[in-house]
């Protein structure tokens, strides 16, 4: 099946692991959070992030991707990608 | 808990909050003064550009040895050096690794040395994974060697190693026969037509046993529930030289056509531990279920259907349910103590308590606690169930804080008599405020109960309460769905309720209960 970064569970399994990370309940994320917004949001919570996405959906951030998902609805979009 | 690091560990740790982290350079003397320490190092291709790395991280490791070492209130984990990724990209002597182990030899022997102290069997998880277990992308670009799955399954095997050093742990394996520790069927197969040893599946069975054998060593209690005929089995375990397995490694063996919920049952009132204590194992799924559904506190794993599925499913369970990091010498020679009481039980007389008591010539001796002994002691308050009267569970550090206070006493105890020396096997945690001597906890190892062993303990307890000059003793007891044979103590002697869980005895001149327990001598701390 294809993702899309749309899909319900995609984002809202990417809220719980960005909650998971900061330590927040998952009702404080949304998909236009950004990393920006939130303190807790540093280098090392966003690296737990990609961590448990990768795990969770086998897919792959390429360095090039590291700045470029700094809020929920860009780390679903990796998400989404697919086992590479 | 403070991690002393020299790579990106914090995604391996997320989601404990109870956590702080080195700089990535750390130096030993930035410790926090108190709280857990971990120790985490790596070497990679960088670090050994230069001369003298190896000795650099182990010097750091060994320094931070040294500051925690004689402080049982912190513990120290330390995992192993790891290398990032090959060390000697370009050379195929491999001199870097081998430096590397020598390293880790090193420091594990350090380690060993010390009670509060750790080694980390970080081999394991890192074979699950092998190749796989790192990452060169996220390494080069974070820091953090480590790939997705790998950090995904770390919180798991964390949580295992904690709860392994904190003692808590199973205490008997029974085991099912027929195509659990040999394949085939006894009853129809014969002693010589089982597999044991040899070929497939014989030489997975063999390694099945091997397994359940290091666990007796380790001090697992082993016992049989199996729908058998009792004499051929030990005919097989007897005549067949590769059985690993021997009949005295057996304790209360239920082999008969009965059904297994009333053997297992059977077999852990025997050995006075509780059903919760115990971990079944039998090939039969039929049988698994009908233990699941009657006795639910047993631990009835999965096994594999295959046998050469077997050996690592054994080991997993091993690692599950009877991990722990260090043994005590007790541990080693538990089931012979078992067998000495069962010796006694034999020789119990059936009326005549004074006879009894004076054939066994019970002596409980006080024994002078040291900060190697912490271990020993904190493990027996986690351990003992039955015979405790609040269950208040202590960990090394509290035990050694107890110890040294000078308000506060630790009293152990060792038992011996005629048939065997018992080890270390009770304690009683006292405190002292003014008038009054506290008794904040009695727990004893149960398979001493019935020996008037606990009430020569309290009458020594009291006695020392009146040389330190109190006028009244007063017992802390709190009651808990296991410990029901301990909640009647106070009230046989001589203590009266004054409020929920708190009882109180004058000291008289003359403390005496039924006057049995003056056939149960004490002596001091030598």
């Amino acid at each position: 099946m294809q993702r899309s970064s749309g899909a319900p569970d995609t984002i809202d399994r990417v809220r719980e692991i960005v909650a998971d990370a900061l330590g927040v309940e998952t009702s404080a994320i949304a998909p236009n959070t950004e990393a920006e917004n939130i303190e807790a949001w540093d280098s090392v919570a966003h690296l737990a992030m990609m961590l448990a996405i990768e795990a969770e959906f086998g897919v792959r951030f390429e360095p090039e991707d590291l700045a470029a998902t700094a809020s929920v609805d860009a780390l679903a979009r990796v998400a989404a990608r697919g086992p590479s | 808990m403070f991690i002393v690091r020299n790579f990106t560990v914090e995604p391996l740790f997320i989601k404990r909050d109870d956590v702080a982290f080195s700089e990535y350079d750390p130096s030993p003397g930035a410790l926090p003064s108190s709280g857990d320490i971990v120790v985490w190092l790596v070497a990679d291709t960088a670090a050994v550009r230069h001369q003298g790395w190896s000795e650099r991280l182990r010097d750091l490791a060994l320094a931070v040895v040294s500051s925690c070492a004689g402080r049982p209130d912190r513990a120290l984990h330390m995992f192993p050096i790891v290398s990032v990724h090959p060390l000697d990209p370009a050379d195929s002597s491999y001199l870097h690794q081998q430096e590397l182990t020598n390293v880790n030899t090193e420091l594990r022997a350090a380690v060993s040395e010390h009670p509060n102290m750790y080694w980390i069997g970080l081999e394991s998880l890192l074979d699950e994974f092998g190749a796989r277990a790192f990452d060169e992308r996220l390494w080069y670009v974070t820091r953090e060697p480590f790939g997705a799955r790998f950090v995904a399954a770390f919180p798991a095997f964390w949580e295992k190693h904690l709860a392994a050093c904190g003692g808590v742990r199973k205490k008997v394996l029974i085991l099912d026969l027929d195509n659990t520790v040999w394949g085939g069927v006894l009853g129809e197969d014969g002693v010589q037509g089982i597999a044991i040893g040899g070929a497939y599946p014989g030489n997975a069975f063999l390694d099945v046993q091997a397994i359940v054998k290091t666990l007796y060593e380790r001090g697992v209690l082993l016992s049989i529930a199996s729908k058998n005929d009792e004499g051929l089995v030990w005919e097989a375990l007897e005549e067949r030289g590769e059985m690993q397995l021997k009949r005295e490694m057996f304790l209360y063996p239920q082999i008969h056509w009965d059904d297994k919920p009333a053997s297992l049952a059977a077999i852990a009132d025997s050995l006075n531990v509780g059903l919760d204590s115990v971990v079944f194992l039998d090939d039969s799924p039929q049988e698994r279920l009908l233990v699941e559904q009657s006795l639910p506190e047993v631990a009835v794993p999965e096994l594999p259907q295959q046998p050469y599925e077997l050996p690592s499913a054994l080991r997993a369970i091993a690692d599950r349910f009877f991990a722990s990091y260090r043994l005590t010498d007790e541990d080693r020679v538990r089931t012979k103590l078992y067998k000495a009481e069962m010796k006694r039980a034999a020789s119990k007389p059936g009326t005549d308590m004074r006879t009894y008591l004076a054939t066994l010539k019970t002596h409980v001796s006080r024994i002078s606690i040291t900060a190697n002994a912490y271990h020993r002691l904190a493990q027996l308050t986690q351990k003992t169930n039955q015979f405790n009267m609040t269950t208040h569970r202590l960990d090394e550090g509290e035990i050694g804080a107890w110890h040294l206070d000078p308000q506060r006493e630790v009293m152990a105890f060792q038992v011996s008599d005629v048939y065997s020396e018992q080890g270390l096997s009770a304690l009683l945690f006292a405190h002292y405020d003014g008038e009054n001597g506290h008794i904040d906890n009695f727990l004893m190892s149960c398979r001493l109960l019935g020996r008037q062993i606990e009430s020569a303990i309290l009458k020594y307890a009291l006695g020392r309460f009146r040389e330190r000059g109190c006028t009244q003793a007063v017992a802390h007891c709190r009651p808990t769905s296991r410990n029901s044979r301990a909640q009647g103590f106070y009230a046989e002697h001589g203590f009266t309720e004054e409020a929920q869980g708190t009882w109180i005895r004058e000291l008289s001149q003359n403390i005496q209960f039924t006057g049995l327990e003056e056939l149960v001598s004490v002596s001091d701390a030598t």
